[in-house]
């Protein structure tokens, strides 16, 4: 090994970590003393599921609405949490886990909605002490959707045969298509869920359940007509909902508070797992879009999510 | 001797480097590396505080003087080691120990690195741990070797000569104590 390598191993080492110093330093920024009044802003974007992807930010589960909602809690200060919601609802549990969550936090908790908190999305706001949503918002879609698709057709055009050994009676029942029983052993499986939308909307909400069984038609609302309707309490953006925060909080001075970012390690995981998804997206062609809609119907969920998102 | 190649095999090769160092006494070499790389382990600590925002000035005060009085604190270690060394019949100078041990605190450059990504990551905490313990470990087995090299001794030879210093360095400082506790009294 040349020695002229060497001296610029250890140059670079010693610059190397004088950069480091450097960094520490800049990274740091001592907290004044005496904080109080603070509003932490959450940020929850995407569809709702169980399973959280560690890589990406772009959903939401309740594994990572707690880590933040705990995050929030121990920050110096804070005395209230404003969570800005964006998203078309997911999967029927963790929007129900997600509700309880936020029903028993500590603080008050402000929800803010963004172009879209619907279904799942509004369920998981239902619970909070106030909704706070723009006028141009698409709420409500209190409903639940489940997609079959009966895929016999589309297995003969493309000449695939299959065979099906099953023990229980409705085993393949998402395999074909649906008898007059199945239909109906799944249209009460629906209600039911509807029904504890309707409740949990109901009981965070204030409402009877004959008013919100009224709104549950599945349909969308815009933020006037959703306040209109007593589904949201007020109208406007995260800065309203940090005033709305403030009063329920009796902070005289709210002071919106950003909470620290999540680590570097894991923003980077989650920028290099958004570049796959880019280059996936960028090359999925129309009927990769369609495949792919299918393959969910193959593998149907009940959910509380507006359809086609 | 060149500093920046013997650092690198103080990395790299740290036995024939510490023997190398041992031999050619680079004093003055090695109380530079050994000053400036104490000042950044000492310095990082406040980076992270609130001493280097209200009073940058006494920050470095504090550090330099962290390290010079670590400075004596070697020089101290490596005249009971050079004495005890006599006593195991070891064939190497004072200056020779001191600049070996000079030199493999080089290691210690690593410490505000890991710092840094300690500062920057928040959940890989025990990452940060065991970085350190390796350095610590990764000094140690230097530490073994300055003497080891220095005096030309095997490797028990040398564990059983660091042994014995430490056990005279508490014996003394207890003796001193006591006495000074006596006085007191």
């Amino acid at each position: 090994m040349s020695s002229l390598f060497k001296k610029v191993f250890v140059i670079v080492l010693v610059l190397a970590v004088a950069g480091a110093m450097a960094g520490i330093y800049y990274q740091f920024r001592p907290e004044p003393e005496d904080v109080e009044g603070r509003v932490a802003q959450i940020r929850l974007n995407g569809p709702i599921q169980t399973a959280g992807s560690p890589f990406s930010d772009m959903m939401i589960s309740p594994a990572r609405v707690r880590e933040k909602l705990e995050r929030a809690e121990e920050a110096r200060g804070v005395e209230a949490v404003v969570i800005t919601v964006e998203s078309p609802g997911g999967a029927v549990a963790a929007s129900q886990e997600i509700n309880d969550m936020i029903a028993d936090f500590e603080l008050p908790v402000v929800m803010a909605m963004g172009d879209m908190a619907a279904s799942g999305g509004y369920y998981i706001s239902a619970s909070a002490d106030a909704i706070v949503a723009q006028p141009g918002t698409m709420t409500g879609s209190i409903g639940v959707i489940f997609t079959l698709f009966d895929p016999e057709e589309l297995l003969d055009n493309i000449g695939v045969e299959r065979e099906i050994i099953k023990s229980g009676e409705h085993k393949d029942m998402f395999s074909r298509a649906l008898d007059d029983e199945e239909r109906e052993k799944l249209q009460t499986m629906s209600d039911e869920a509807h029904r504890q939308f309707v409740e949990a909307v109901a009981e965070g909400r204030d409402l009877s359940e004959e008013e919100v069984r009224e709104l549950a038609t599945g349909e969308l609302y815009l933020g006037t007509q959703a306040y209109e309707l007593g589904m949201v309490d007020e109208l406007g953006g995260r800065s309203q909902a940090v005033e709305v925060a403030g009063e329920i909080a009796g902070i005289e001075d709210p002071v919106s508070y950003d909470l620290p970012e999540p680590p570097i390690y894991r923003r980077l995981l989650g920028f290099s797992s958004r570049v796959v998804e880019l280059i996936r997206g960028q090359r999925m062609d129309y009927e990769l879009e369609i495949l792919r809609r299918v393959e969910s119907g193959l593998s149907p969920v009940l959910e509380y999510k507006v359809p086609g998102y | 001797m060149e500093i920046g190649l013997a650092l690198f095999d103080v990395i790299f090769k740290p036995g024939a480097a510490l023997r190398r160092i041992s031999r050619n006494k680079p004093v003055s070499s090695a109380i530079l590396v050994f000053l400036l790389v104490s000042f950044m382990v000492s310095l990082t600590p406040f980076l992270a505080g609130d001493m280097i925002q209200t009073n940058p000035l006494l920050a470095v005060i504090l550090s330099f003087s962290a390290s010079m009085f670590r400075l004596v604190g070697v020089l101290i270690a490596s005249l009971f080691l050079f004495l005890v060394s006599r006593f195991f019949r070891g064939r190497g100078s004072l200056l020779g120990v001191f600049s070996a041990l000079g030199f493999a605190h080089f290691v210690f450059i690593l410490l505000p690195l890991v710092e840094f990504i300690g500062v920057m990551q928040g959940g890989l905490e025990f990452f940060v741990i065991w970085f350190r313990y390796i350095i610590f470990i990764w000094f140690a087995l230097l530490f073994v070797l300055s003497v080891r090299e220095s005096q030309g001794f095997t490797t028990l030879r040398a564990l059983i000569t660091i042994a014995a210093t430490f056990l005279l360095v508490v014996i003394l400082s207890g003796f001193v104590g006591f006495s000074f506790l006596a006085l007191l009294m």
